[in-house]
């Protein structure tokens, strides 16, 4: 009987190195670039993937907050103990003769008198570390969340916008409160919390957001911190300070 | 009284930090569309980036008596990853962390491992 075999030759090239399914990851998010008030979008740009569509890293966040938290501490706890003698120094009775326990003077924390043995003094610095690569992760994981959100509004670009009424700048033509009111009704920003992340110093704005009190707030670039831009609900950031956070926050 | 060198060791003086540059927005017209999102990444692919200097992100865990083998900087598709391990050397017992982008693997098989990234991944290093 024959036994039937399946011709085992090699015909074609196999190769031996493995395969791996490689492929490269985005590296850029289209930004819109919006005018200040309208927040018509007029152009795009091209702007790292790590900041507008990185993943949420709830961890990470959560150490930034805690570290900005800590850092906020002022360590102002002051509780009083033996040393800060708020008694006489006289001996309460005398040493002999009296048939109970000896005593000193008035200011023993063994006595009911608000003393404590070991107590906390200030200032005390409450502050913790936290590696600036993980910080600056942070900000990049708060930054994707808001703006995966569609709460991140970039104002900026060279154009020249025809409209009278609109500008580059993240900033109102007038100081009056009414303006912000307008702003808030025009875009139904009622009862949301509002940041507005500037270059420079924006007087205007920030006389005229006085109107709707801590519903806005206004801070420049370098006072910005993780905990602001996840406490807001929407955010208005000025290109050239984006351009600050990523030169600053970007690791490899 | 004679300066000691104890004292001096002490002082340090801080440097100055360097101002932060700036990030220049590149040309719209230079961005390719593969590198933006949705560009099919992560669909049973992935991505290893070497480390900085240049070396495979590849390391032993060493935690009392038991060793594992840690591989970083996956982005992508780790499932894919493991079935792609797993088809060059069906023994490895791999465990990935998809959210963090970790792969471990039981054992010290780091050189092993990193014998495969060479051959098998093509990098312009």
């Amino acid at each position: 009987m024959f036994k039937q075999s399946i011709r085992k030759l090699a015909t074609e090239a196999t190769s031996s190195i493995p395969s791996f399914n490689i492929a490269s990851a985005p590296k850029y998010t289209l930004a819109s670039l919006r005018t200040f008030p309208s927040l018509e979008p007029h152009t795009f740009v091209p702007l790292p993937h790590q900041f507008f569509n990185g993943s949420t890293r709830r961890d990470l966040l959560w150490s930034a907050v805690v570290y900005e938290a800590d850092k906020a501490r002022v360590g102002s706890g002051y509780v009083p103990t033996k040393g800060d003698k708020p008694f006489s120094n006289r001996k309460l009775y005398k040493q002999k003769g009296t048939g109970r326990a000896r005593t000193g003077d008035a200011n023993s924390p063994h006595k009911d008198n608000g003393l404590k043995a070991h107590g906390i003094k200030a200032p005390h610095d409450w502050s913790t570390e936290l590696p600036f690569k993980i910080y600056s992760k942070a900000f990049q994981a708060a930054l994707s969340e808001q703006y995966k959100n569609g709460k991140l509004f970039i104002i900026g670009g060279d154009k020249d916008i025809s409209n009278e009424f609109d500008t580059n700048v993240l900033d109102f033509e007038y100081n009056h409160e009414s303006v912000t009111n307008q702003f808030v009704e025009k875009h139904n920003l009622e009862k949301l919390n509002l940041l507005f992340i500037t270059d420079n110093q924006r007087d205007n704005l920030i006389t005229s957001t006085e109107a709707i009190g801590s519903k806005a707030s206004v801070i420049i670039k370098d006072a910005v911190e993780v905990r602001d831009i996840l406490r807001a609900n929407r955010i208005y950031i000025e290109l050239p300070a984006l351009q600050w956070f990523i030169g600053k926050y970007a690791v490899v | 009284m004679r300066p000691s060198l104890i004292s001096l060791k002490a002082v340090r003086i801080p440097t100055p930090k360097p101002a932060v540059v700036n990030y220049e927005i590149p040309a719209l017209s230079s961005i390719n569309y593969t590198d933006l999102p949705n560009n099919g990444f992560g669909i049973k692919n992935y991505s290893i980036e070497k480390t900085k200097f240049k070396h495979w992100p590849v390391y032993l865990k060493v935690q009392n008596t038991k060793l594992t083998t840690e591989v970083k900087r996956i982005k992508g598709d780790l499932a894919q990853f493991k079935t792609d391990l797993l088809s060059i050397n069906p023994d490895l017992k791999i465990t990935v962390n998809q959210t963090y982008g970790y792969a471990n693997i039981k054992g010290n098989v780091v050189d092993e491992i990193k014998q495969y990234f060479d051959n098998g991944i093509k990098t312009d290093i």
